[in-house]
């Protein structure tokens, strides 16, 4: 995976910066424009990142250190921008509590699905769990 | 490796949840997933997490994902 390279572009802005700005200006009046631009492209991030681990880990009979590690970095980087969608929802002022408790919990919801994953894949295995669940997998 | 139905059920809703992407579907997914993880847990009296369930079952899912009907 190659990390350098695209998003600096000589300092001129990309693509996503410019269709943020314009999310926001076609919907001045709506305090949450940006942020709602800002939700489906994570959103779209996190679909990806399930394609990625369908094809590198699930798919392979024994996933490689590199693929765990690049895993492990990009689930790194969605969660960190889950969190701070959800911190920026939750101060921003002008929106009804009703409406934030529901874009927090949407927003839970992938970052629920993420730390599952992070679990599922990174997590320490226990003996002793394996050997609680064997008449379930036998 | 057969899998318990009771497993096989938590893959399948664990799988459904995660490749969802509509938000509020994904919401509704995500609470029935761990709702009925916890069930389990408690109905079989099993002292762990729910991460330490889906790290103790990575293998399982991993061979059910590549090859669900075993």
């Amino acid at each position: 995976m190659k990390l350098s390279g695209m998003s600096t572009l000589q300092g001129r802005l990309t693509s996503h910066d410019i269709r943020a700005v314009a999310a926001r200006l076609a919907h001045p009046e709506d305090p949450l424009a940006e942020w709602h631009f800002e939700f489906g492209e994570w959103r779209k991030a996190c679909a990806e990142f399930q394609q990625m681990e369908r094809d590198n880990i699930v798919a392979q009979q024994k996933p490689s250190a590199l693929a765990l590690r690049q895993h492990r970095y990009v689930l790194f980087l969605l969660l960190t921008h889950g969190e701070e969608l959800a911190l920026q929802l939750m101060q921003t002022p002008v929106v009804k509590e009703s409406e934030k408790k529901r874009l927090l919990e949407q927003t839970d919801a992938f970052l629920g699905t993420l730390t599952d994953s992070w679990h599922t894949w990174h997590g320490q295995v226990l003996p002793s769990h394996r050997e609680a669940l064997s008449g379930f997998l036998a | 490796m057969t899998v318990h139905a009771a497993l096989e059920e938590i893959f399948r809703l664990r799988e459904g949840r995660d490749l969802e992407i509509d938000p509020a579907v994904k919401t509704e997914l995500h609470a029935r997933f761990h709702e009925r993880l916890e069930q389990f847990l408690r109905e079989h009296n099993l002292k762990m997490s729910h991460a330490e369930f889906l790290a103790a079952t990575r293998e399982d899912y991993r061979n059910w994902r590549r090859n669900p009907r075993t």
